[in-house]
This record gives C-alpha cells, sequence and structure tokens, in this order.
C-alpha cells in the first residue's frame, strides 16, 4: 500500500517492479471509482437490506436476521425458478459457445468470400433490444404465426402448435431466442482474437497433413481459450440474469405454471411488487450471485487455468 | 487434397449461408410487418410481402410526437460520449489487469468479476437513491456516469490482452517509451480490432438501454429513442404489432449504418474479417 | 487493496445514508393555504396513456388548467407504472397527482403516500356513489375516479349474418350459453370451415373473473388478504368456466393467436367476446367491425361484470398541495370530465357529465354504461395482485383439464400465501 505514496519516477524507472505498482493503481483508478460508487455502495446497501424486513417507500428497515436467507431456502417457488434458470443455463451456454466458435472458424477460413457480408448479416441480431427481438420473437412463434404456417406447410404437423402458452414449450422458446441474440456477440469476439492467430501455426499443421478439424482442434481452440473463458463466464452470468425475454414473455408472472420463471424475474417480482418484500428480493440476489459465483469458479476451472494467470 | 477443400468449402459455405438465413428471418417479418396495416399481421396472413403496402406505421411513429428528433438527438449523444468514456477506462483497466503485476491484482479481477454477478434488479433501487443524492437524476449524467464502466468489457479486455504479443511492447520500452506513453502510442493503436469490437458492443448498449432511461429521466424533452418509443404503447388497445415493429426498425437503421461505417474506420489495414 | 475496497464501500453507504436522512427530512410539506392563483407554480402529474385519444384528452385538459389558475402543468409519462412509481415513491421524487388503478389503491393508502382530499372541494357527492367509495378509507377521500370502464358481451353482427343466427336469440344467461354455444360452433364450422372461427372467448385473468368467483358469497381472499382461491363457494363458481370451457366452443383469445380480445374479436377469429368500453374505438376505427354490445350475461340469477376505475391521488410529500388538489378538482370537474370523455370515449364517472355528454345517445355505449349498476369494483385489499400473478400461473392447466381445479386452486393458495408471509 505504501507504494501509493511514493512520487512518480522517470519513465526508465517506471519499468521496474515499484512503477509498475503505480502506473496499475492509475490505469485502474478511474475504473475503480465508478466501481465504488455506482457498484459497490450499491452491492452493499443490497446486502444491508437483505438482513432487513424492508419498506422503502417509508425508508423502514427492520432488522430480521436470517429469516430472508432461511425462506429462500424453504420456497419451493425459488426452488422452482432455481431448477428452470439451471436447465436455461446449462443447455444456452455450450450451444452459444459451440455455434459461435463454428462460424467464427468458418469465417476466418482463407479463401471464403463476402465475409464482411456475413459479418453484417450475423450482427443483426446483436444491433437490436431485447425488448424488440422478443416481440419480434413472439410474433413468429405465434399459433397463427409464420413458424406455425412453415411446420404445417411442411407437413410436420397438422395443427398448430402453442408455442407461447403451452408449459412445454415456452421454456425452449426463450432458449432458442437467447442462443440467436447472443451467439452474433459471442462470435464477434471470436473473430476479433482470431486476427491475431498467427498463420504460420496452421502452415506448419497443413505440411504435417492436418485436416480442418484436426487444425481447429489442436490449434483453434487452444489459442483461444482465454477468449473462450471470458465466452463461458459471460455466457453464464447472462444466463443466470436472464430477466428481460421472461418478463415480456409471460408478462411478468413467470407463467405458465411457472415455466418460464427465473430467479431474476422472481427477484423482480418481489422487489417491485405490492409487498414490501425488498429485504427478501435482495436476499434472493445475494444466494443467485453466490451460485453464479461458483458455477463460474468451476467453469473457469474446467476449461484450463489459462484464464486465472 | 484439393478435392478435399473443395469439399469442405462447400460444406463452409453451407454452414454460413443457413446461419444467415436463420438470423435474417426474423428479421425479415419484423421488417415486413412493419410495412403491413394491423389487420393484415394479427390475421395471421400466411404470406412475407404485404399485401396492403402501407407507410403509416412509419408516419404516426415520426409524427405524432414533435419530439422525435430530439429523443433521436438524445440517444446519439449519450451513446457517443458513453461509449468514448467506456474505450479509456475499460481498456486501461484491463490491460492494468493483464499486463501489470502489482499485489492484490488478482483479487482485484476476482472483486471486478463478483460485480458482474449481482442481478441488475436488484440495484435499481439502490442506484436511484445514490444518483438522486448525487443530484444527477433527470440528467444525461445519470444514464452515462453510472455505465462509464462496462465490467464484462474490461473482463474482455483482460483476456484479450493475455493473449496479446509482448514483444511489441518490449521494443517501444527499450527505445526509451514509459508505460504510459507505450499504452497510448503503441498498445491501443494494436488492440484496434478489440478495441473497435468493443465500441460496438458499448455504443449497442447505450444505444439500446432502456431500464435506466425510464426510472432516471422524466422531462420527456430529455427521453432517448427507446424511451420515446415506448411511449407509444398503449395500455389497452392491445400490443400494436405495426406500431412495435416500425418503432424497432426505425431504432436498428441508425445502428447499421454507424456499424458500417465503423466498420470501414477501425478496420482500415487490420484484418478483422479474418482476412490475412 | 481489499482493505480500500471495504473502506470506499463504507464511506459511500455512509454517504448514501446520510442523503437518505437528509431526503426524510426534506419531505415535509408545505402548510395549505387557500389560494386560487397559482402563476409561477407548477404542478407535476403522473400519468400513463391508455390509447392514443387518451394523449389528446389529457392536453386539453392542461391547457384548460393553465388557463384558468396560470400555472405550469409538466406531465411524466409512466409505461411500466409499478417499477418507476415505486423509485420515485422510494426516493421521495414523485410527482405531485398520479393515476392508481382502483385495485392499488389500498396499496398506495397502506403505504401513506395520499393525501387527504376536501370531500367538498372535489365535489364527492356528484360521483357514481361505487366509484368514489373505491378511493374511500374510514370516511376519508384519497382519490378521485377520472373515468370507469366496464364489460358487454360484443357480438359481431357480420358473421352472425353469415350463419344466419340473430342476434337476439343468443341467450342471455351464462347457463343458457352452455347449452347453446355447440350448436352455433357447429355453424360456424359449416360456415366458415372447422376450427377457423370460435364461438367465443374467455379470459384467465381475475380481474375478469372475480365477480363469478365472488358469486353466492364466495371468497377468492380472506377478510386478512390471504388467498382462498380452493375454498369450496369459489371452487363451485369456476366450474361456470370449466362447463364453458368443456362446450368446446370456448378459448381465450391467446388460444386463437391473438393477444386481447379486442385483436381476436376485430381480425374474425371469434363470434362473440366480452370486453370493456376501451374496445369501442378500436373495433369502429382500425378493424371496421360491425358489431353490437349486450349486456354481461347473467349467472346464478344475476347480471355480473367488472368495473375497471383509475383515480388522481394526491402525493403526502407534495410541495405544491393546493394546487395539486386544484389540478384533481379541475380534471374531475365537470368541465374537465367532459373535455377528457370526449376525447377519450370512455365513460364518465359522475351522472351529470354522462348526463351531459349524450353518451346513452348511442345504444352501445348505453349497454356498457348501464354496466356499471350491476358490476363489481376491482379491488380487494392488499395482496389482490400477487393473489392475481399466482391464479394465472396454475388457473390454465386446470381449465385445460390437465388437473383438477381443486388441485390447481390449492397450488396458486400456496405460492401466493408464502409470498404473502414474506411480508410480515
Amino acid at each position: 500500500m505504501e507504494m501509493q505514496k511514493k512520487s512518480p519516477k522517470p519513465a526508465r524507472g517506471l519499468n521496474g517492479k515499484h512503477g509498475q505498482i503505480w502506473q496499475a493503481y492509475i490505469f485502474l483508478a478511474p475504473a475503480f471509482v465508478i466501481a465504488a460508487v455506482f457498484f459497490i455502495a450499491a452491492i452493499v446497501f443490497a446486502l444491508f437490506m437483505s438482513f432487513n424486513h424492508v419498506n422503502m417507500i417509508s425508508q423502514q428497515f427492520e432488522f430480521s436476521g436470517l429469516k430472508n436467507y432461511i425462506d429462500v431456502f424453504q420456497d419451493d417457488v425459488a426452488m422452482t425458478a432455481l431448477k428452470n434458470t439451471a436447465i436455461f443455463s446449462a443447455i444456452v451456454v455450450p450451444m452459444q459457445t459451440i455455434i459461435a466458435l463454428l462460424i467464427a472458424y468458418a469465417l476466418s477460413t482463407r479463401g471464403i468470400k463476402g465475409k464482411k457480408l456475413f459479418r453484417l448479416v450475423y450482427f443483426l441480431p446483436t444491433l437490436t433490444s431485447s425488448a424488440a427481438l422478443t416481440l419480434i420473437f413472439m410474433f413468429i412463434f405465434n399459433v397463427t404465426g409464420p413458424l406455425n404456417n412453415f411446420l404445417i406447410s411442411m407437413g410436420l404437423y397438422q395443427h398448430p402448435v402453442n408455442f407461447l402458452q403451452n408449459p412445454a414449450y415456452s421454456l425452449k422458446v426463450i432458449m432458442v431466442m437467447n442462443i440467436w441474440s447472443t451467439v452474433p456477440n459471442y462470435m464477434t469476439v471470436y473473430l476479433a482474437s482470431l486476427v491475431d492467430l498467427p498463420e504460420s501455426f496452421y502452415e506448419a499443421a497443413e505440411i504435417d497433413g492436418a485436416s480442418a478439424w484436426q487444425k481447429l482442434r489442436y490449434i483453434t481452440i487452444p489459442y483461444l481459450r482465454p477468449i473462450t473463458t471470458y465466452v463461458l463466464l459471460t455466457g453464464i452470468i447472462g444466463t443466470f440474469q436472464m430477466f428481460d425475454q421472461a418478463y415480456i414473455f409471460s408478462n411478468g408472472s413467470g407463467g405458465p405454471d411457472n415455466s418460464t420463471l427465473t430467479i431474476a424475474l422472481m427477484v423482480y417480482q418481489y422487489a417491485f411488487g405490492s409487498m414490501n418484500t425488498m429485504g427478501y428480493a435482495c436476499a434472493l440476489a445475494v444466494v443467485l450471485t453466490i451460485i453464479i459465483f461458483v458455477v463460474s469458479r468451476l467453469t473457469e476451472r474446467l476449461n484450463g487455468s489459462e484464464g486465472l494467470r | 487434397m484439393k478435392e478435399k477443400s473443395k469439399i469442405l468449402k462447400v460444406i463452409l459455405y453451407a454452414v454460413l449461408i443457413l446461419y444467415a438465413v436463420i438470423t435474417l428471418y426474423p428479421f425479415l417479418w419484423a421488417l415486413a410487418a412493419s410495412f403491413k396495416p394491423l389487420k393484415e399481421i394479427v390475421s395471421g396472413n400466411p404470406g412475407l410481402l404485404p399485401q396492403h403496402f402501407t407507410l403509416d406505421s412509419y408516419k404516426y411513429i415520426t409524427g405524432t410526437s414533435s419530439l422525435f428528433t430530439s429523443w433521436f438527438m438524445n440517444s446519439v449523444i449519450v451513446s457517443l460520449i458513453g461509449t468514448i468514456v467506456n474505450l479509456f477506462l475499460n481498456t486501461m483497466a484491463g490491460y492494468a489487469l493483464a499486463r501489470l503485476n502489482f499485489p492484490g491484482r488478482q483479487r482485484i479481477y476476482y472483486g471486478f468479476l463478483a460485480l458482474m454477478m449481482v442481478p441488475a434488479q436488484v440495484l435499481l433501487i439502490p442506484n436511484y437513491l445514490i444518483l438522486m443524492n448525487l443530484g444527477m437524476l433527470d440528467s444525461f449524467k445519470s444514464l452515462i456516469l453510472p455505465a462509464a464502466i462496462n465490467i464484462g468489457n474490461i473482463f474482455m479486455m483482460r483476456q484479450f490482452f493475455l493473449s496479446f504479443p509482448a514483444d511489441v511492447e518490449e521494443a517501444a520500452q527499450i527505445d526509451g517509451l514509459g508505460r504510459i506513453s507505450t499504452f497510448f502510442r503503441i498498445v491501443m493503436p494494436l488492440a484496434r480490432p478489440s478495441i473497435a469490437t468493443q465500441a460496438i458492443f458499448v455504443f449497442m448498449g447505450f444505444w439500446n438501454n432502456f431500464m435506466q432511461p425510464m426510472l432516471y429521466i422524466s422531462t420527456p424533452k430529455k427521453y432517448t429513442l427507446t424511451l420515446g418509443l415506448q411511449t407509444f404503447t398503449n395500455q389497452q388497445s392491445g400490443v400494436r404489432w405495426d406500431h412495435s415493429m416500425a418503432a424497432s426498425i426505425i431504432s436498428i437503421i441508425p445502428i447499421i449504418i454507424l456499424y458500417i461505417v465503423f466498420n470501414g474506420y477501425f478496420l482500415q489495414g487490420v484484418r478483422m474479417d479474418g482476412e490475412k | 487493496m481489499k482493505k480500500w475496497i471495504k473502506g470506499l464501500g463504507v464511506t459511500s453507504v455512509l454517504a448514501l445514508s446520510v442523503g437518505l436522512l437528509a431526503a426524510c427530512g426534506s419531505s415535509k410539506s408545505s402548510s395549505s393555504t387557500k389560494t386560487t392563483n397559482f402563476k409561477g407554480q407548477t404542478v407535476k402529474v403522473g400519468i400513463w396513456y391508455g390509447s392514443d385519444q387518451e394523449r389528446e384528452g389529457i392536453n386539453k385538459i392542461i391547457k384548460g388548467f393553465e388557463k384558468k389558475t396560470g400555472a405550469k402543468v409538466q406531465t411524466k409519462v409512466y409505461t411500466n407504472f409499478n417499477t418507476q412509481i415505486q423509485a420515485d415513491l422510494s426516493g421521495h421524487t414523485a410527482p405531485d397527482v398520479f393515476y392508481m388503478d382502483s385495485s392499488m389503491y389500498p396499496w398506495f393508502k397502506k403505504q401513506g403516500v395520499l393525501a387527504k382530499l376536501d370531500k367538498k372541494q372535489m365535489q364527492s357527492s356528484k360521483f357514481y356513489p361505487n366509484l368514489i367509495k373505491a378511493f374511500e378509507t374510514k370516511g376519508g377521500l384519497y382519490g378521485v375516479p377520472k373515468d370507469n370502464s366496464t364489460l358487454g358481451l360484443l357480438v359481431n353482427k357480420k358473421i352472425m349474418k353469415k350463419t344466419g343466427v340473430k342476434v337476439s336469440s343468443i341467450p342471455q344467461s351464462y347457463n343458457g350459453l352452455i347449452k347453446w354455444l355447440p350448436g352455433f360452433q357447429a355453424k360456424l364450422d359449416k360456415a366458415y370451415g372447422k376450427n377457423k372461427v370460435k364461438a367465443m372467448t374467455y379470459d384467465q385473468d381475475m380481474a375478469r373473473n372475480y365477480t363469478i368467483m365472488a358469486t353466492n358469497g364466495g371468497q377468492p381472499l380472506t377478510n386478512d388478504g390471504k388467498a382462498n382461491l380452493a375454498s369450496s363457494k369459489v371452487l363451485d363458481n369456476m366450474k361456470l368456466y370449466q362447463n364453458l370451457v368443456k362446450t368446446g366452443a370456448v378459448a381465450t383469445a391467446k388460444e386463437l393467436g391473438s393477444g386481447d380480445n379486442g385483436t381476436a374479436f376485430g381480425t374474425g377469429k371469434v363470434a362473440l367476446t366480452e370486453e370493456g368500453n376501451w374496445t369501442y374505438n378500436v373495433q369502429k376505427k382500425q378493424y371496421k367491425t360491425d358489431f353490437e354490445v349486450l349486456p354481461m350475461p347473467s349467472y346464478e340469477g344475476k347480471r355480473r361484470g367488472m368495473i375497471f376505475t383509475v383515480g388522481w391521488g394526491e402525493y403526502a410529500a407534495s410541495k405544491v398541495k393546493p394546487l395539486a388538489s386544484a389540478w384533481i378538482a379541475y380534471a374531475t370537474s365537470k368541465e374537465g370530465m367532459s373535455k377528457w370523455v370526449k376525447s377519450t370515449g370512455t365513460m364518465p364517472s359522475r351522472s351529470d357529465v354522462a348526463k351531459d355528454v349524450n353518451l346513452t345517445k348511442d345504444s352501445n355505449m348505453k349497454t356498457w354504461l348501464n354496466a356499471t349498476n350491476y358490476s363489481t369494483v376491482w379491488q380487494d385489499g392488499t395482496t389482490l395482485t400477487t393473489v392475481n400473478t399466482s391464479y394465472q400461473n396454475f388457473v390454465a392447466k386446470a381449465l385445460e383439464g390437465k388437473e383438477s381445479m381443486k388441485a390447481a386452486m390449492t397450488s396458486a393458495d400456496k405460492q401466493a400465501n408464502a409470498a404473502i408471509e414474506k411480508a410480515h
């Protein structure tokens, strides 16, 4: 800590050990100030509320110990929401990662024409707000919507499927929508990194007679590992916090039959419902954060330690 | 060998085109719907192309409120300033976390990661109260400052710098450049592909942001485009697919133009499209 | 490093707490002195738009009020009312007056955010008694209804003509309908092809089903606000919806691929639907539907429907209370309300305005207006929305026949009561 107080050294000295510490603080300071005011303070406040019975409007905080946390674990609905969220994440994260990687690999292959056009097309979903996207998807999956018309005209179904109201389908529709709209993000991230992959790696492999698959398996994927860590972790965080789509889809209820209820939606219901249960909402959020943290660490480990350097 | 690479190419093209179709399909429907009268959209007419082509939805959206231009400009101002600030702060922080040695680096990295994991819904009211106490409600500052960093992008930049070649920096340092000038003169220009990627994400984030303007901005003249468009959704007359699709299209188009421009500007000489 | 983070965190929280205290302290209201000249003052009104016409209507009231008092009116348009108003109330930045739905009134009242209004100033005796009562607590007035909406049975005349069924032959009771619907559906299938046009739509929403559920002493919510959906009387009443669905001629609008009844009706997917007067203009202008409105069918010997009403509430922490009260009084006066209903086509909450704007000359509007006499206001304590969310979540399964109504309602009760429990 005392390094901070030392005066800056001349340029050469900056490359030394002490200089680096000092520079690191300069580089991090602006981000730190913002994080402290708008993230850490807000989180500490939320943590405080999770141990209280809160009435936000009259600003009354009544200490209730661990009651909110005990309630979380005794709440069947919370368990259903957790199950939905976990299933959602377990399917969406691998799918979005694999598709993004494959498309990025295909796009970066030598000799493919029209790359710019492909990239522009692929990027469209990223350019659209999730509210607009959800509306578009609900329109497509509607009972009388284009998809049902298509399936019936192909002879795959006799009667239109009620994708939106049938509990057996509703979460799956949201999964498809989520994968579809997140793949372009991750594909772009992969592409930006693939640019730096030295061509000589591939050339050497080709001399050894490696197939396209082998090049992908033994060169591209290992090279991209730090980026994959990023994709997996942000994927996990994003899916565990999935809110917009479930909210618009179910009109905020998490129905039908709790099939689209996610933890984030539940947090919202308890925070902004008419019940003065902000404390419980915060406890749920804290539990969710811990779960995300644990799952992320596990994934990071499984993906190899490069991300932790 | 040649046969084989031809087959491979066919497969790759097939994959790319199939995925392009999957991506475009919903957009074409949305685009088509924005030119249809409501009656045609909701009656489940199976055709993609409008039977009764109309510009009414666009006229409705641009014509109902005289504030449309200011909403659009507000969005541009907030998104541009927000993006520039973000690019510097995120890249600097990501660089420090990846490249500089200092005590507690690992802990700070995990601290940032943990911040990302807290669900946003629960921070809405605390942040509202913080902004209120800072006297920033109903100003563009309330939209820019809390989003002046993006932890996801700090994380992304860190991962980029982890696999970024170190020899360039070393060469610059041998030439007597300090870390800080190396960073601004050498590292940032070289990291253009990643920074461009980040710029697009951050810009999109600001452009499409809805929750924050909805809570923080109360003067109609200061609305951003997303918030302004939202005021057209009426609560009782059902979902106006025609209006909401036209609104979506209107909000996408400036971004597409910007994307194309940026793509050219940032990527000059940089092989971001994977072309070597 | 870790200590530093902690240090920063604690400082910020301290700063925050100080700020909160300051905010609490500053919320004292100014003393109310009766003035009529409000020149230079501004009143902030929190509203939402139910339709385009409402935008026009509110602007007319604002113009009238600004001219009369010299004050300035600033609107805040809510697009996600529950979230936004709660943030505003928590931050003590809520508008001086704001809309509140009758179902939410008990909650606002309980939070202590509503100022008591002067009954005389608001001319409370001029309003329909059941509407003004929805905003009264222990004899005090805390809100004034700006208008109201009721339900009626809409009939698509074009479809009736094509099937050769006379509108006058439609039964006036649910029991009659249940017997009549299958035959009518057969005629629809013959005229349009199978499954093309449904005979009738219904809703899976307590806001619509409440009056049926509460028939014959049914209590969907107990007196202390617990969910009581699985109680025997409520279950008896729910049989009505089960029987309607069993006819095979009744579906929800969503099952027909429409977002709501009005859309399904306007696009000719259904012949009969229970809908409110807000759809009047939509049907006439948007869909150009040829329709007629019948009174709600009777159940257990009496016509029953719902009344939806939104009132103006005055923020207890407003700094311009006299002006805020003057706004409410004006907006709900004969003059203000006439401007409103003429623009919006909604129904006034005062009988003198109803007479004045000649609503009764339109026979369809008259049917909706008369429904005010036999309908129930959508309101039942502070926990109603929580119970309704839970109800909507589970009722579909029972109505589709996948589960008994008793089992579904028991699950709904359990979920709602668990949520309600947490508030204590």
